[in-house]
């Protein structure tokens, strides 16, 4: 049987456990932490950083880190939220063409479900790495306004 | 053989669904041996008392082991908080001689007639004396300055714009990093170089970009 993983995906920070002889443990990433950064980067290489690497370097390169992503989900380009954000967010918020939101990164356009699911895949790579195995049955608890 | 059919036979009424599906061609056969056996009965309630004795060790040893990984957790936990509480033990006793080293600083710099130069020599000392323990519990220091930026290292704090250095290098260093074994302890806090805007170079230097 798989183990069960549970999955935080926040919008500042996410965050993994895993049920362990019916306890539940907070898995730490490479560095050490219990929570890694809901931040994903393209560096001008086109090299994709995640979590506190892309954090590191956000002020070198403001227009392509994406942070709290999670906002935008499932809002339409044109709602208020959006428009109101874009106007502080130094990423580049861009509308598609059924009216969705899509953020530009090096010229390449993802949405913002697509971007939290790299941060998703950069957790579930190092929770692989200290468990071993893959998490079949997943539970997932996201927690803000949504 | 036999006894596998007599047994399917005697679990007919419980197992009505399956009976079928085991050996329906050869039913009647199985009768005529039914009728041969010694005590039907008999046979089951045996059969019965030891799948009960079975389900009951089971049930035992389920119950044991599930006590036995309650404690395992309990004492697992314990050694760990153990284990945090003393973990810097070994690390501040060392640190200690170098407590010891400054305080002797201070009373000899207070200390009339002492000269400048050798309360620094002392500092200077006791400064290495620390980075020696430091190496000793896997600490390094990170090389950052004039290296090319490296988030998985270096912090970027801020950018200048620079002409004498290539873009992404690490032009000053406002706090050191550090490795402890082959995991990063701290980042090194730096300033970043950028490319020159509109290519006005603020002091008329030779472009290196290259």
């Amino acid at each position: 049987m798989g183990k069960i993983i549970g999955i935080d995906l926040g919008t500042t920070n996410s965050c993994v456990a895993v049920m362990e002889g019916g306890d539940a443990n907070v898995i730490t990433n490479a560095e050490g932490g219990r929570t890694t950064p809901s931040i994903v980067a393209v560096s001008e290489s086109g090299e994709r950083t995640v979590g506190q690497v892309a954090k590191r370097q956000a002020i070198t390169n403001p227009e392509n880190t994406v942070f709290a992503v999670k906002r935008l989900i499932g809002r339409k380009f044109s709602s208020p939220e959006v428009q109101k954000d874009k106007t502080i967010l130094p990423y580049h918020v861009k509308e598609a063409e059924n009216g969705d939101v899509r953020i530009d990164m090096r010229g390449k356009l993802h949405s913002p479900a697509e971007i939290s699911s790299f941060i998703l895949a950069h957790i579930k790579k190092v929770r692989r790495r200290l468990s071993g195995r893959d998490g079949n049955r997943c539970g997932n608890h996201r927690s803000g306004l949504l | 053989m036999a006894k596998s059919k007599r047994i399917v036979i005697e679990d007919e009424d419980e197992k009505i669904p399956q009976e079928p599906l085991e050996s329906p061609p050869d039913h009647e056969e199985e009768i005529g041996e039914q009728l041969q056996a010694s005590d039907p009965v008999k046979d089951f309630e045996e059969k019965l008392a030891e799948a009960q004795k079975e389900a009951d060790e089971n049930r035992e040893r389920m119950l044991r082991m599930a006590a036995e990984l309650e404690n395992f957790k309990k004492r697992s936990a314990r050694d760990q908080e153990d284990l945090k509480k003393y973990a810097t033990e070994n690390l501040i006793r060392q640190l200690l001689t170098v407590v010891d080293n400054l305080e002797r600083a201070v009373d000899s710099a207070s200390s009339e007639g002492e000269n400048e130069q050798s309360v620094v020599d002392g500092v200077a000392l006791t400064l290495n004396e620390i980075m020696k323990i430091l190496e000793r519990h896997y600490v390094k220091p990170i090389q950052a300055l004039g290296e090319p930026f490296d988030p998985a290292f270096h912090q970027a704090m801020s950018q200048e714009e620079k002409a004498e250095q290539p873009p992404n290098t690490v032009v000053q260093e406002y706090q050191k990093g550090y490795l402890i074994h082959d995991r990063l302890l701290r980042p090194s806090m730096v300033v970043v170089s950028k490319a020159v805007s509109n290519g006005q170079s603020p002091d008329n230097t030779i472009d290196t970009s290259a």
